[in-house]
C-alpha cells in the first residue's frame, strides 16, 4: 500500500522544511557566527595558561560549543512546536494527512539533524584551531582527540535531550515563554543533580537535613537527566582514558532518556486539542 | 456515501479557573452530499470554526462522531481525501510559496511532476504566479488567503473545507475564489465552507446550514429559503415636498421617513395605480425595486429567535 | 495506548543503565570530580556579568568535593586543585567570603597550606576591609603557623578595631602567647570559629580538631603536672599513666597515635589530617 512509503516520505519533508528554516534562520545564523567569531579567540586566550596551552584551549573552546550549542538549541527547539502553536501554522501541518506523532518525530529529526550539523562545524572550526596550536606547543601528553569527538558527541547527546525536553513542554503549554523557562531550568538542574547527591550522601546532608528533602533529591537525581554523565570536558582537557563501559552506558542511558521525553511527547501532543 | 456527516457531535470546553462549561456545539446531526457545495452559516461564535475543527481533528469532540467519505476524523486517513483551508491560516513564513505548495503535495504523496502541474495551474488560476517564489514572509493577507486556497488543492482532494475563504480577499480575489468553486464543483468535488457574508451563499451554494449557539438550526436546499417570485415593490422618493407626503399618506400608503428621503411598501398588483398618483401629486420616484424574500430575512430570523 | 507501549522499553533501558551508570561514576577516582577551572582570568572573560555567580558555585563545588571525599570516604582530597579552585573564586569575586572562609578551615591544617591561606586571606582582607574575621584569621595564621607573632600582632590589633570580640580573643591569645600555650590558643581560636560555621561539613571537621586539639591540651596539662611533681620531663606519654596522673592515653580522633617528640612536645602520627597518620604510618 501506499502507507509503507507515507512515514519516510512525511519525515523527508519535515526534514527539508527544517533545513531550510534553520538556514534562513537570521537569529540562528547570527549565534553561529557569534560561536565562529568566539572560536576564533582560543589561540589568544590559550596564551594565558602557563603549562598547558593545549589543556586551556581545548576547555576554552569546549566551553563556547556547549554555549552557543544550547542557545541554537533552545532557538530551535523552541520553534519547533510552540511556535508552530503561538503562529497557528499548526492547523495547517495537523489538518495534513499524517497522525500528530509523526507530525512531532518529523520536527524533532529536522531538529536534531540541524543542531548535528551546527555541532559538526563548530567541533571542526575548533579542531582545526586546536591542531594548530598542537602544533605551535607540543603538549608533554598528547591531545586526546579522539576524547575531543566523543565529547562533542555527548555534548551533542545534551543537546538532544534539552531539545526533546523543550518540546516536551511546548506539547502542554499555552505560551512559549514557559518551556523555554522551564527548559533553561533544568539544563542547568541536570547538571548539579549529581553534586546534590553526593552532598546529600555526605556528613552535612545526612544529619541535618529532612527526610523531605533528601526524598526530593533523591527524585530529582531520577527525574532530571544527569548531564554530568556527558560532560567530558575533565577527561578531554587532561587527555584521561575513558572506559568503554562508560562509554556505552552514558550512551544508553542518553538514548533511553531521550526516548522516554519524545514518546512522553507523543502522548501528550496526541491529546492536545488546537483551539 | 456522504462526503461529510456528523453524528450527535458535541463539543463542551471548560473555561478559567472554575472550569465552567461552554457548549461550543451541540447534538449536531448535518450531512454533505457529494458533489454539492455547502455554506455553513452562523453568527461568530457560533460554533462554525469548532464543527471544521473538529472535522480536521484539530478539536476533539465531546460527543458523537464525524465521518468524512466514511472514515472516522479521529484516523490520519480520513484527512487523505480532504482539503482544508483554515480562518485567516498562517503558514511557516520562511518558505517561498511554491515550497509550501511542494512541501504539502509530498505530505500527501503527490509526485513531482504532478505537484509542478497542478501547482502551476493552481497559482496560475489564483493570480499568484508571480510572487511563488518570494518567501511568505512578504505576502499580504489576501495573497496568503490565495496561496493556502492553492495549497489545500495540491493534491486535488474531493472534500474540500474552507473556513471563511472570503476573509482577507479584495473584491477581485473573491471573484477568483467563487470561479475556482463554482470550477471545483463543475469536476465533481464537494466544498465546505463556512461565512458570515450571505451574498456569497446566495451566488454559489446549493445548500446551506445555518448554526447558531451550537446548534444547527436549519439545513436544506437554498432554492427552498429563496425564490425569484415576489409579491410587492420597495419604492423611495428622495427629498419629497411635504405637502406631496400629506398626498400620499392621504392615498393610504404606510410610508417610512427618513432625513432626506421616503420608502414605501407597493403591492404588486397596485403598481400602475401608484404610479398614476405619483404623476398627479407631481412626486418621482428614485428607484423602485421589487422586494424579494432574501437569505438575510431568513438568516436573521432564526438569530433573533 | 499504543505509545504507552512504546515507553516501557524506553522505560526499562533507563532504569538499567541509570542504576548502572550511577554506581559506574561513583566509583570514578575523586580528583576527575572537582573537575578543570581554566585560569581565572579566561574564567572572569567568559562568565560575563555572572561572575560572582560563577565565584560561588566553583566555591559550593569544592564544599562538595570535600565534604564527600574527607566526610565519606576518609580520603584525602586533591589539595592543590582545590587551592587553585579557591584561588579562581576568589580572583573572580574579591567579596566571596565563603571562599576565604573555606580556605582558612582547611588549608592551613589538614593541606599544610599556611602560606597559601594567607595570600587569600590577605587578598580577602584587601577588599572585605570591614571584614573582622579576615584580619582574625590572618593572626591567628602568622601566630600559630608561621610564629611571626608581630605581623599576627598587627592583624589582630585591625581586628580588634573592627570587632570587639576580637579584643577580647587578644586578651586570651596575650595570656596564651605568654604561657607558651599554642594549643590553648588553637582551642580558644576554634570554640570562636565553630558556633558561627553553618557548612556541617566544616563544622564537623572543626569538631574533630577542636576534640584532638583539648586532648593534647589534657596531656599537656598532665606533662606540666609531671613536671612540677617529679621535677624532670616525661619519658614518654606512657609514663604519665604509669604515675597515675592519667587514667589512660587519649585517642586521637583522626586515627593517629599521640607521642612526645624531641623537644618534649606532644605531636600524633596523624598530623591532625585525615589519611595521614595511615598512610604515613609512624615514620616520626
Amino acid at each position: 500500500m501506499k502507507d509503507g512509503a507515507a512515514v519516510p516520505r512525511t519525515l523527508s519533508a519535515f526534514i527539508t522544511v527544517a533545513i531550510k528554516g534553520g538556514i534562513r534562520d537570521r537569529v540562528i545564523s547570527a549565534i553561529l557566527v557569534v560561536g565562529l567569531l568566539l572560536l576564533l579567540t582560543t589561540p589568544v586566550v590559550a596564551v594565558f595558561s602557563m603549562r598547558q596551552v593545549l589543556a586551556l584551549a581545548s576547555s576554552y573552546s569546549l566551553s563556547i560549543i556547549s554555549l552557543v550549542g544550547l542557545l541554537l538549541t533552545l532557538s530551535m527547539a523552541i520553534s519547533l512546536v510552540a511556535r508552530d502553536l503561538e503562529q497557528r501554522s499548526i492547523y495547517t501541518v495537523c489538518s495534513l494527512p499524517i497522525s500528530r506523532s509523526s507530525y512531532l518525530l518529523g520536527k524533532f529529526l529536522g531538529f536534531a539533524i540541524l543542531i548535528l550539523l551546527a555541532v559538526a562545524i563548530l567541533g571542526c572550526f575548533s579542531a582545526g584551531a586546536l591542531a594548530v596550536l598542537e602544533r605551535i606547543y607540543p603538549p608533554e601528553r598528547p591531545f586526546a582527540w579522539g576524547g575531543f569527538f566523543l565529547g562533542l558527541w555527548f555534548q551533542y547527546w545534551i543537546f538532544l535531550i534539552v531539545g526533546a525536553i523543550t518540546v516536551l513542554f511546548s506539547t502542554v503549554a499555552t505560551s512559549n515563554f514557559l518551556p523555554l523557562a522551564l527548559s533553561v531550568g533544568i539544563y542547568f538542574g541536570s547538571y548539579s543533580t549529581e553534586a546534590v547527591r553526593y552532598y546529600l550522601q555526605s556528613g552535612g546532608g545526612e544529619d541535618k537535613l529532612s527526610p523531605a528533602v533528601k526524598i526530593f533529591g533523591k527524585l530529582v537525581y531520577w527525574i532530571l537527566p544527569n548531564f554530568s554523565a556527558f560532560d567530558l570536558k575533565t577527561e578531554i582537557v587532561y587527555g584521561l582514558a575513558l572506559s568503554g563501559k562508560t562509554v556505552l552506558l552514558t550512551q544508553l542511558y542518553g538514548f533511553a532518556y531521550l526516548g522516554i521525553v519524545l514518546v512522553l511527547a507523543m502522548i501528550a501532543f496526541s491529546r492536545r486539542e488546537f483551539l | 456515501m456522504e462526503a461529510i456527516r456528523t453524528e450527535n457531535l458535541s463539543k463542551i470546553y471548560r473555561q478559567g479557573l472554575r472550569q465552567q462549561k461552554v457548549l461550543a456545539v451541540n447534538d449536531l446531526n448535518l450531512t454533505v452530499s457529494e458533489g454539492e457545495i455547502f455554506g455553513f452559516l452562523g453568527p461568530n461564535g457560533a460554533g462554525k470554526s469548532t464543527t471544521i475543527k473538529i472535522l480536521c481533528d484539530l478539536i476533539r469532540p465531546t460527543g458523537g462522531k464525524a465521518t468524512i467519505k466514511g472514515r472516522d476524523v479521529r484516523q490520519p486517513e480520513a484527512r487523505r481525501p480532504m482539503g482544508y483551508l483554515p480562518e485567516n491560516p498562517s503558514y511557516y513564513a520562511f518558505l517561498s510559496g511554491w515550497e509550501l505548495l511542494e512541501f504539502h503535495g509530498t505530505i500527501h504523496g503527490v509526485s513531482k511532476s504532478q505537484i509542478r502541474e497542478r501547482g502551476m495551474a493552481l497559482l496560475e488560476m489564483l493570480d499568484m504566479t508571480e510572487a511563488a517564489h518570494r518567501p511568505l514572509r512578504t505576502y499580504s493577507k489576501g495573497m496568503i488567503q490565495r496561496l493556502g486556497i492553492a495549497t489545500s488543492l495540491i493534491h486535488d482532494p474531493l472534500v474540500i473545507i474552507f473556513d471563511e475563504p472570503m476573509s482577507g480577499l479584495d473584491p477581485v480575489g473573491r471573484k477568483l475564489v467563487k470561479d475556482l468553486m463554482l470550477h471545483l464543483r463543475a469536476q465533481g468535488k464537494t466544498i465546505f465552507f463556512s461565512t458570515h457574508i450571505l451574498h456569497d451563499v446566495e451566488i454559489i451554494c446549493d445548500r446551506i446550514g445555518i448554526i447558531t449557539r451550537g446548534e444547527l438550526k436549519f439545513s436544506g436546499d437554498l432554492t427552498d429559503v429563496i425564490s425569484d417570485s415576489f409579491s410587492s415593490y420597495e419604492v423611495v422618493f428622495r427629498n419629497p415636498e411635504p405637502h406631496q407626503v400629506q398626498s400620499l399618506q392621504q392615498e393610504k400608503f404606510s410610508l417610512r421617513t427618513y432625513e432626506d428621503r421616503v420608502e414605501l411598501e407597493v403591492d404588486k398588483e397596485k403598481l400602475s395605480e401608484f404610479l398614476e398618483t405619483c404623476v398627479k401629486i407631481g412626486l418621482e420616484p428614485y428607484t423602485i425595486d421589487p422586494k424579494r424574500f432574501e437569505l438575510e430575512d431568513f438568516f436573521m430570523g432564526f438569530i433573533s429567535e | 495506548m499504543k505509545r504507552i507501549v512504546l515507553l516501557l522499553p524506553f522505560l526499562l533501558l533507563f532504569f538499567g543503565t541509570h542504576a548502572a551508570l550511577t554506581s559506574l561514576r561513583d566509583s570514578r577516582p575523586p580528583e576527575v570530580r572537582l573537575g578543570f577551572f581554566p585560569p581565572a582570568p579566561v574564567v572572569k572573560a567568559l562568565s560575563a556579568d555572572q561572575y560572582q555567580f560563577i565565584s560561588q558555585l566553583i566555591t559550593l563545588k569544592c564544599l562538595f568535593y570535600f565534604g564527600t571525599l574527607v566526610d565519606v570516604r576518609k580520603q584525602m582530597p586533591d589539595w592543590l586543585r582545590l587551592q587553585r579552585a579557591l584561588y579562581t573564586a576568589s580572583r573572580l569575586d574579591p567579596y566571596n567570603m565563603d571562599a576565604y572562609y573555606f580556605a582558612q578551615a582547611i588549608l592551613p591544617w589538614d593541606a599544610g597550606k599556611p602560606q597559601e591561606a594567607i595570600d587569600l586571606l590577605e587578598y580577602g582582607f584587601a577588599h572585605r576591609t570591614w571584614d573582622w574575621y579576615l584580619p582574625f584569621f590572618l593572626s591567628f595564621d602568622y601566630a600559630f603557623f608561621m610564629k611571626d607573632y608581630n605581623k599576627a600582632g598587627e592583624f589582630l590589633t585591625k581586628a580588634a578595631e573592627l570587632n570587639p570580640r576580637a579584643a577580647w580573643f587578644a586578651t586570651l591569645a596575650a595570656r596564651y602567647y605568654y604561657e607558651g600555650g599554642k594549643t590553648a590558643l588553637a582551642l580558644a581560636y576554634l570554640r570562636e570559629l565553630i558556633p558561627t560555621t553553618r557548612s556541617e561539613a566544616i563544622k564537623k571537621q572543626l569538631l574533630i580538631r577542636a576534640e584532638a586539639l583539648e586532648r593534647i591540651f589534657q596531656l599537656e596539662e598532665a606533662i606540666a603536672d609531671f613536671s612540677k611533681r617529679f621535677h624532670r620531663a616525661p619519658k614518654d606519654l606512657q609514663e604519665l599513666v604509669d604515675v597515675g596522673i592519667l587514667d589512660h592515653l587519649p585517642e586521637d580522633p583522626y586515627g593517629g597515635t599521640f607521642y612526645l617528640d624531641k623537644q618534649g612536645k606532644v605531636r600524633t602520627t596523624s598530623k591532625l589530617a585525615f589519611g595521614k597518620g595511615s598512610r604515613g604510618g609512624h615514620k616520626n
